[in-house]
Protein backbone atom coordinates (compact mmCIF):
# COMPACT_ATOMS: atom_id res chain seq x y z
CA UNK A 1 0.00 0.00 0.00
CA UNK A 2 2.73 2.16 0.70
CA UNK A 3 4.54 1.53 -2.28
CA UNK A 4 1.47 2.59 -4.20
CA UNK A 5 1.43 5.60 -3.20
CA UNK A 6 2.84 9.30 -4.30
CA UNK A 7 6.09 10.47 -2.25
CA UNK A 8 3.78 13.67 -2.00
CA UNK A 9 0.78 12.13 -1.47
CA UNK A 10 2.40 10.52 1.43
CA UNK A 11 4.25 13.58 2.35
CA UNK A 12 0.49 15.53 2.90
CA UNK A 13 -0.58 12.97 4.53
CA UNK A 14 2.07 12.47 6.87
CA UNK A 15 1.94 16.47 7.21
CA UNK A 16 -1.46 16.35 7.82
CA UNK A 17 -1.51 13.97 10.50
CA UNK A 18 0.59 15.84 12.93
CA UNK A 19 -1.05 19.17 12.15
CA UNK A 20 -4.05 17.39 13.04
CA UNK A 21 -2.53 15.90 16.35
CA UNK A 22 -1.18 19.69 16.60
CA UNK A 23 -4.83 21.26 16.47
CA UNK A 24 -5.78 18.55 18.82
CA UNK A 25 -4.49 20.03 22.07
CA UNK A 26 -4.56 23.52 20.81
CA UNK A 27 -6.68 26.46 21.86
CA UNK A 28 -8.16 29.74 21.07
CA UNK A 29 -8.30 32.51 22.46
CA UNK A 30 -10.87 32.18 23.81
CA UNK A 31 -9.97 28.62 25.52
CA UNK A 32 -12.15 26.66 23.12
CA UNK A 33 -9.99 23.83 21.24
CA UNK A 34 -9.07 24.52 18.44
CA UNK A 35 -10.25 21.55 16.75
CA UNK A 36 -13.76 21.56 18.16
CA UNK A 37 -14.00 25.23 17.18
CA UNK A 38 -12.98 24.70 13.41
CA UNK A 39 -15.79 21.42 13.36
CA UNK A 40 -18.04 23.65 14.87
CA UNK A 41 -17.51 26.59 12.24
CA UNK A 42 -17.79 24.08 9.53
CA UNK A 43 -20.47 22.13 11.42
CA UNK A 44 -22.54 25.49 12.88
CA UNK A 45 -25.07 26.41 9.43
CA UNK A 46 -25.64 22.76 9.43
CA UNK A 47 -26.16 22.42 13.39
CA UNK A 48 -28.34 25.81 13.00
CA UNK A 49 -30.57 23.96 9.97
CA UNK A 50 -30.93 21.06 12.00
CA UNK A 51 -31.99 22.98 15.02
CA UNK A 52 -34.10 25.22 12.68
CA UNK A 53 -35.62 21.86 11.48
CA UNK A 54 -36.13 20.91 15.24
CA UNK A 55 -37.61 23.81 16.16
CA UNK A 56 -40.01 23.30 13.32
CA UNK A 57 -40.47 19.59 14.40
CA UNK A 58 -41.08 20.51 17.74
CA UNK A 59 -43.56 23.50 16.69
CA UNK A 60 -45.61 21.57 15.17
CA UNK A 61 -45.79 18.95 17.05
CA UNK A 62 -46.88 21.26 19.43
CA UNK A 63 -49.30 22.75 17.67
CA UNK A 64 -50.42 18.81 16.75
CA UNK A 65 -50.66 18.60 20.70
CA UNK A 66 -52.14 21.64 20.98
CA UNK A 67 -55.08 20.95 18.04
CA UNK A 68 -55.63 17.41 20.25
CA UNK A 69 -56.37 19.20 23.41
CA UNK A 70 -57.73 21.92 21.54
CA UNK A 71 -60.30 19.71 20.14
CA UNK A 72 -60.88 17.60 23.20
CA UNK A 73 -62.04 21.16 24.95
CA UNK A 74 -63.93 21.95 21.84
CA UNK A 75 -66.01 19.30 22.18
CA UNK A 76 -66.18 19.45 25.66
CA UNK A 77 -67.59 22.82 25.62
CA UNK A 78 -69.31 22.16 23.00
CA UNK A 79 -71.13 19.47 25.40
CA UNK A 80 -71.18 22.29 27.72
CA UNK A 81 -72.65 24.56 25.45
CA UNK A 82 -75.75 22.12 24.67
CA UNK A 83 -76.28 21.71 28.54
CA UNK A 84 -76.26 25.38 28.90
CA UNK A 85 -78.96 25.11 25.93
CA UNK A 86 -80.90 23.01 27.14
CA UNK A 87 -80.90 24.19 30.81
CA UNK A 88 -81.70 28.09 29.01
CA UNK A 89 -84.34 26.33 27.27
CA UNK A 90 -85.79 24.69 30.54
CA UNK A 91 -85.47 27.84 32.05
CA UNK A 92 -86.84 29.91 29.34
CA UNK A 93 -89.81 26.94 29.34
CA UNK A 94 -90.35 27.26 33.17
CA UNK A 95 -90.59 31.12 32.40
CA UNK A 96 -92.77 30.60 29.91
CA UNK A 97 -94.77 28.23 32.22
CA UNK A 98 -94.24 30.59 35.30
CA UNK A 99 -95.68 33.23 33.39
CA UNK A 100 -98.78 31.28 32.12
CA UNK A 101 -99.76 29.89 35.85
CA UNK A 102 -98.94 33.71 36.96
CA UNK A 103 -102.03 34.69 34.50
CA UNK A 104 -104.04 31.77 35.33
CA UNK A 105 -104.22 32.33 39.04
CA UNK A 106 -104.69 36.27 37.73
CA UNK A 107 -108.06 34.74 36.69
CA UNK A 108 -109.39 34.46 40.46
CA UNK A 109 -109.39 38.18 40.74
CA UNK A 110 -110.29 38.74 36.85
CA UNK A 111 -113.13 37.25 37.19
CA UNK A 112 -114.03 36.41 40.55
CA UNK A 113 -114.46 33.07 40.55
CA UNK A 114 -112.13 29.89 42.11
CA UNK A 115 -111.30 26.73 40.74
CA UNK A 116 -107.96 25.03 39.67
CA UNK A 117 -105.44 24.67 37.43
CA UNK A 118 -104.62 21.51 35.31
CA UNK A 119 -102.09 20.66 33.05
CA UNK A 120 -102.74 19.87 29.26
CA UNK A 121 -100.92 16.51 29.01
CA UNK A 122 -102.46 15.36 25.24
CA UNK A 123 -104.45 16.93 22.54
CA UNK A 124 -106.37 15.79 19.32
CA UNK A 125 -107.55 17.53 16.70
CA UNK A 126 -108.90 16.01 13.91
CA UNK A 127 -112.08 16.88 11.32
CA UNK A 128 -114.79 14.89 13.20
CA UNK A 129 -113.38 16.02 17.01
CA UNK A 130 -111.59 18.09 18.70
CA UNK A 131 -110.48 17.51 22.23
CA UNK A 132 -107.56 18.08 25.02
CA UNK A 133 -106.97 15.58 27.55
CA UNK A 134 -105.97 17.45 31.32
CA UNK A 135 -104.21 15.73 34.36
CA UNK A 136 -106.18 16.94 37.64
CA UNK A 137 -103.37 17.43 40.25
CA UNK A 138 -103.69 15.38 43.63
CA UNK A 139 -106.57 16.34 46.26
CA UNK A 140 -108.57 18.05 43.45
CA UNK A 141 -111.38 16.24 41.89
CA UNK A 142 -112.52 16.35 38.38
CA UNK A 143 -116.45 16.32 37.67
CA UNK A 144 -118.28 16.08 34.40
CA UNK A 145 -119.36 19.44 32.12
CA UNK A 146 -117.31 21.42 34.59
CA UNK A 147 -116.13 24.64 32.29
CA UNK A 148 -112.33 24.61 31.49
CA UNK A 149 -111.07 28.06 30.48
CA UNK A 150 -107.60 29.64 29.74
CA UNK A 151 -106.26 32.59 31.32
CA UNK A 152 -107.10 34.47 28.03
CA UNK A 153 -110.51 32.66 26.79
CA UNK A 154 -112.97 29.81 26.80
CA UNK A 155 -111.55 26.35 25.93
CA UNK A 156 -114.65 23.67 26.80
CA UNK A 157 -116.29 21.76 29.26
CA UNK A 158 -115.05 18.11 30.57
CA UNK A 159 -116.49 15.85 28.91
CA UNK A 160 -115.24 12.40 30.62
CA UNK A 161 -113.53 11.84 33.37
CA UNK A 162 -111.20 9.20 35.21
CA UNK A 163 -109.74 9.51 38.81
CA UNK A 164 -106.94 11.31 37.29
CA UNK A 165 -107.25 12.44 34.07
CA UNK A 166 -110.15 14.30 32.12
CA UNK A 167 -111.38 14.81 29.22
CA UNK A 168 -112.15 18.35 27.43
CA UNK A 169 -114.22 18.94 24.66
CA UNK A 170 -113.36 22.21 22.89
CA UNK A 171 -115.84 25.08 21.94
CA UNK A 172 -114.29 24.83 17.98
CA UNK A 173 -115.87 21.05 18.27
CA UNK A 174 -118.58 20.61 15.61
CA UNK A 175 -122.03 20.41 17.84
CA UNK A 176 -120.84 22.37 20.36
CA UNK A 177 -123.05 25.20 21.31
CA UNK A 178 -122.94 28.25 23.36
CA UNK A 179 -124.85 31.39 24.19
CA UNK A 180 -122.84 34.52 23.76
CA UNK A 181 -123.23 38.05 23.60
CA UNK A 182 -121.34 41.60 22.50
CA UNK A 183 -121.61 43.59 25.85
CA UNK A 184 -120.63 46.76 24.64
CA UNK A 185 -123.77 46.66 21.88
CA UNK A 186 -125.54 44.20 23.55
CA UNK A 187 -125.86 41.71 20.89
CA UNK A 188 -126.80 38.16 21.84
CA UNK A 189 -126.51 34.74 19.89
CA UNK A 190 -125.67 31.29 19.99
CA UNK A 191 -122.01 30.40 18.75
CA UNK A 192 -121.56 26.81 17.06
CA UNK A 193 -118.45 24.89 16.84
CA UNK A 194 -117.51 24.30 13.79
CA UNK A 195 -114.81 22.01 14.27
CA UNK A 196 -112.17 24.05 12.69
CA UNK A 197 -110.65 27.18 14.67
CA UNK A 198 -113.76 28.80 13.98
CA UNK A 199 -117.43 29.35 15.50
CA UNK A 200 -120.25 30.58 14.20
CA UNK A 201 -122.50 32.76 15.98
CA UNK A 202 -126.48 32.78 14.67
CA UNK A 203 -129.41 34.53 15.94
CA UNK A 204 -128.37 37.94 15.80
CA UNK A 205 -131.01 40.06 14.39
CA UNK A 206 -130.09 41.79 11.05
CA UNK A 207 -130.68 45.14 12.54
CA UNK A 208 -127.75 44.88 14.87
CA UNK A 209 -124.90 46.41 13.72
CA UNK A 210 -121.87 43.56 14.13
CA UNK A 211 -118.55 44.99 12.98
CA UNK A 212 -115.06 43.44 12.24
CA UNK A 213 -112.78 42.78 15.75
CA UNK A 214 -116.57 42.95 17.96
CA UNK A 215 -115.31 40.56 21.06
CA UNK A 216 -118.16 38.18 22.16
CA UNK A 217 -118.07 36.87 25.58
CA UNK A 218 -119.95 34.15 27.58
CA UNK A 219 -123.63 35.28 28.38
CA UNK A 220 -124.53 32.87 30.83
CA UNK A 221 -127.84 32.30 29.43
CA UNK A 222 -127.30 28.78 29.03
CA UNK A 223 -126.17 27.70 32.33
CA UNK A 224 -123.30 25.73 31.14
CA UNK A 225 -120.61 28.49 31.57
CA UNK A 226 -120.43 31.93 34.04
CA UNK A 227 -120.73 35.31 32.24
CA UNK A 228 -118.00 37.17 31.21
CA UNK A 229 -115.89 34.71 29.63
CA UNK A 230 -113.73 36.09 27.23
CA UNK A 231 -114.58 33.74 23.50
CA UNK A 232 -113.79 35.09 20.49
CA UNK A 233 -112.87 37.66 18.01
CA UNK A 234 -115.53 38.81 15.07
CA UNK A 235 -113.35 38.50 11.99
CA UNK A 236 -116.06 38.32 8.93
CA UNK A 237 -119.92 39.40 9.39
CA UNK A 238 -122.27 37.89 6.51
CA UNK A 239 -125.76 39.40 6.68
CA UNK A 240 -127.06 37.07 4.48
CA UNK A 241 -130.86 37.04 3.24
CA UNK A 242 -132.72 35.96 6.52
CA UNK A 243 -133.94 37.70 9.36
CA UNK A 244 -130.78 36.36 11.36
CA UNK A 245 -127.17 37.44 10.19
CA UNK A 246 -124.19 35.03 10.95
CA UNK A 247 -120.70 36.28 12.25
CA UNK A 248 -117.66 34.42 12.22
CA UNK A 249 -115.68 34.76 15.11
CA UNK A 250 -112.21 33.21 15.73
CA UNK A 251 -111.57 31.71 19.11
CA UNK A 252 -109.40 33.64 21.61
CA UNK A 253 -107.66 30.72 22.61
CA UNK A 254 -104.55 29.02 20.94
CA UNK A 255 -105.76 25.30 21.56
CA UNK A 256 -102.42 23.64 19.64
CA UNK A 257 -100.47 25.94 22.05
CA UNK A 258 -102.58 25.32 25.41
CA UNK A 259 -100.38 23.77 28.19
CA UNK A 260 -102.32 24.73 31.36
CA UNK A 261 -106.53 25.54 31.56
CA UNK A 262 -108.31 26.26 34.54
CA UNK A 263 -111.07 24.59 35.69
CA UNK A 264 -113.86 26.08 37.14
CA UNK A 265 -115.50 24.46 40.40
CA UNK A 266 -119.46 24.06 40.32
CA UNK A 267 -119.60 25.65 43.63
CA UNK A 268 -117.99 28.26 42.64
CA UNK A 269 -120.36 28.47 39.68
CA UNK A 270 -123.26 28.53 41.34
CA UNK A 271 -121.70 31.38 43.80
CA UNK A 272 -121.22 33.16 40.76
CA UNK A 273 -124.31 32.73 39.42
CA UNK A 274 -125.69 33.57 42.98
CA UNK A 275 -123.39 36.88 42.43
CA UNK A 276 -124.89 37.27 39.24
CA UNK B 1 19.00 -6.64 4.82
CA UNK B 2 17.88 -8.33 7.59
CA UNK B 3 20.19 -7.21 9.74
CA UNK B 4 19.65 -3.97 9.31
CA UNK B 5 16.17 -4.07 10.26
CA UNK B 6 17.27 -5.83 13.93
CA UNK B 7 19.95 -3.02 14.18
CA UNK B 8 17.19 -0.43 13.38
CA UNK B 9 15.14 -1.82 15.89
CA UNK B 10 17.73 -1.93 18.41
CA UNK B 11 19.23 1.33 17.92
CA UNK B 12 14.96 2.45 17.93
CA UNK B 13 14.70 0.58 21.69
CA UNK B 14 18.35 2.05 22.45
CA UNK B 15 17.35 5.49 21.53
CA UNK B 16 13.80 5.37 23.46
CA UNK B 17 15.65 4.21 26.64
CA UNK B 18 18.24 6.86 26.38
CA UNK B 19 16.57 9.59 25.60
CA UNK B 20 14.89 9.50 28.62
CA UNK B 21 17.62 8.58 30.82
CA UNK B 22 20.41 10.45 29.79
CA UNK B 23 19.44 13.34 30.26
CA UNK B 24 18.37 13.13 33.82
CA UNK B 25 21.62 10.97 34.47
CA UNK B 26 24.67 13.75 31.91
CA UNK B 27 22.65 17.27 32.59
CA UNK B 28 24.80 18.38 29.71
CA UNK B 29 22.96 15.97 27.50
CA UNK B 30 20.18 17.91 27.72
CA UNK B 31 20.08 18.81 23.80
CA UNK B 32 20.64 15.19 23.12
CA UNK B 33 17.80 14.13 20.40
CA UNK B 34 18.84 10.10 19.55
CA UNK B 35 15.45 10.18 17.64
CA UNK B 36 16.74 12.90 15.24
CA UNK B 37 20.11 10.52 14.89
CA UNK B 38 17.80 7.23 14.00
CA UNK B 39 15.77 8.70 11.25
CA UNK B 40 18.95 9.76 10.31
CA UNK B 41 20.19 6.57 10.14
CA UNK B 42 16.81 5.15 8.58
CA UNK B 43 16.61 7.38 5.88
CA UNK B 44 20.37 6.44 4.67
CA UNK B 45 19.64 2.77 4.86
CA UNK B 46 15.92 2.62 3.21
CA UNK B 47 13.74 4.41 0.84
CA UNK B 48 11.82 7.73 1.23
CA UNK B 49 8.49 6.59 1.83
CA UNK B 50 9.83 4.34 4.35
CA UNK B 51 12.17 6.57 6.21
CA UNK B 52 8.95 9.29 6.30
CA UNK B 53 6.50 7.44 7.79
CA UNK B 54 9.34 5.99 10.37
CA UNK B 55 10.84 9.57 10.86
CA UNK B 56 7.07 10.64 11.86
CA UNK B 57 6.05 8.17 13.88
CA UNK B 58 9.40 8.18 16.07
CA UNK B 59 8.94 12.03 16.25
CA UNK B 60 5.51 11.52 17.27
CA UNK B 61 6.68 8.62 19.79
CA UNK B 62 9.07 11.17 21.05
CA UNK B 63 6.25 13.68 21.80
CA UNK B 64 4.09 11.22 23.33
CA UNK B 65 7.11 10.30 25.60
CA UNK B 66 9.21 13.12 26.38
CA UNK B 67 7.52 16.21 25.40
CA UNK B 68 5.53 17.75 28.02
CA UNK B 69 5.27 21.52 26.64
CA UNK B 70 5.58 21.14 23.05
CA UNK B 71 2.33 19.48 21.62
CA UNK B 72 2.39 16.25 20.02
CA UNK B 73 2.79 16.03 16.12
CA UNK B 74 5.11 18.85 16.27
CA UNK B 75 7.97 16.37 17.10
CA UNK B 76 6.21 14.77 13.80
CA UNK B 77 6.35 17.22 11.66
CA UNK B 78 9.86 18.45 12.02
CA UNK B 79 11.08 14.42 11.95
CA UNK B 80 8.96 14.22 8.46
CA UNK B 81 11.32 17.17 6.80
CA UNK B 82 14.37 15.57 8.81
CA UNK B 83 13.79 12.42 6.67
CA UNK B 84 12.65 13.91 3.70
CA UNK B 85 16.05 16.35 4.16
CA UNK B 86 18.59 13.12 5.47
CA UNK B 87 17.51 11.38 2.68
CA UNK B 88 18.21 14.03 -0.08
CA UNK B 89 21.58 15.25 1.66
CA UNK B 90 22.65 11.53 1.44
CA UNK B 91 21.15 11.16 -2.18
CA UNK B 92 23.36 14.04 -3.05
CA UNK B 93 26.42 13.75 -0.80
CA UNK B 94 26.70 9.88 -1.32
CA UNK B 95 29.53 10.35 1.16
CA UNK B 96 30.30 7.70 4.25
CA UNK B 97 32.81 10.44 5.58
CA UNK B 98 32.07 10.51 9.49
CA UNK B 99 32.73 14.47 9.73
CA UNK B 100 30.02 14.88 6.49
CA UNK B 101 27.80 12.37 8.72
CA UNK B 102 28.00 14.86 11.09
CA UNK B 103 27.81 18.03 9.30
CA UNK B 104 24.38 16.31 7.69
CA UNK B 105 23.46 15.63 11.62
CA UNK B 106 24.17 18.85 12.69
CA UNK B 107 22.27 20.81 9.76
CA UNK B 108 19.36 18.63 10.16
CA UNK B 109 19.15 18.76 13.87
CA UNK B 110 19.26 22.61 13.07
CA UNK B 111 16.05 22.29 10.65
CA UNK B 112 14.63 19.64 13.36
CA UNK B 113 14.46 22.50 16.12
CA UNK B 114 13.94 25.29 13.84
CA UNK B 115 10.90 23.52 12.70
CA UNK B 116 9.71 22.89 16.21
CA UNK B 117 10.47 26.53 16.87
CA UNK B 118 8.43 27.23 14.10
CA UNK B 119 5.53 25.14 14.57
CA UNK B 120 4.81 26.40 18.16
CA UNK B 121 5.07 29.80 16.50
CA UNK B 122 2.57 29.20 14.13
CA UNK B 123 0.17 27.75 16.95
CA UNK B 124 0.80 30.42 19.15
CA UNK B 125 2.23 28.66 21.54
CA UNK B 126 4.83 29.92 23.91
CA UNK B 127 8.34 28.85 25.40
CA UNK B 128 11.05 29.40 27.00
CA UNK B 129 13.95 31.11 26.21
CA UNK B 130 16.00 28.42 27.79
CA UNK B 131 14.34 25.79 26.05
CA UNK B 132 15.89 28.42 22.92
CA UNK B 133 19.22 27.26 24.63
CA UNK B 134 18.83 24.05 24.12
CA UNK B 135 17.76 23.87 20.37
CA UNK B 136 21.18 25.65 20.15
CA UNK B 137 23.19 23.48 22.27
CA UNK B 138 21.19 20.19 20.15
CA UNK B 139 22.66 19.86 17.20
CA UNK B 140 25.93 19.79 18.47
CA UNK B 141 25.10 17.42 20.93
CA UNK B 142 23.69 15.20 18.20
CA UNK B 143 26.72 15.06 16.13
CA UNK B 144 29.01 14.36 18.63
CA UNK B 145 26.96 11.34 19.98
CA UNK B 146 26.53 10.33 16.38
CA UNK B 147 30.47 10.16 16.53
CA UNK B 148 30.22 7.53 19.26
CA UNK B 149 27.49 6.09 17.88
CA UNK B 150 29.23 5.52 14.47
CA UNK B 151 32.67 4.40 16.03
CA UNK B 152 30.57 1.63 18.51
CA UNK B 153 28.15 0.82 14.87
CA UNK B 154 31.33 0.21 12.53
CA UNK B 155 33.09 -1.62 15.40
CA UNK B 156 29.87 -4.26 15.20
CA UNK B 157 29.65 -4.49 11.54
CA UNK B 158 33.22 -5.35 11.32
CA UNK B 159 32.69 -8.91 13.80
Amino acid sequence: MIKRLNTPILFFILLFLNLFLIALQTKTSSGENVVKYIFFKMTSPLISETALIKNYIIEISENFRDKKTLIKENKKLKREVFKLKTNNLICSRIKLKNAILKKMLNLESLYDFNGFICEVISKKFDVFSSSITIYCPKGKRLKEELPVISYNGLVGYIIHKNRSCGEVELITNSGVALSVINEEKGIKGIAYGTGKNLLNVNYIPQNKKVEKNDIFVTSGDDKMYPKGIPVGIVVRVNKGEGIFQRVDITPFVNFPNLEYVYILSKNEESNLNEKN
Amino acid sequence: MRRIKYLSAIIFLSAIFLQSLLHRTFPFLIGLDLYTIFVYFISKRTDLRKSMIIGTLSGIFEDFTLSYTIPIGANGISKLIVSILSYQLTKILNSSNLFVEMGVIYFISIVDKLTVIFILYIFGISFHFSKLLIFVISPITNAAFYLIFFLIANLKWKE
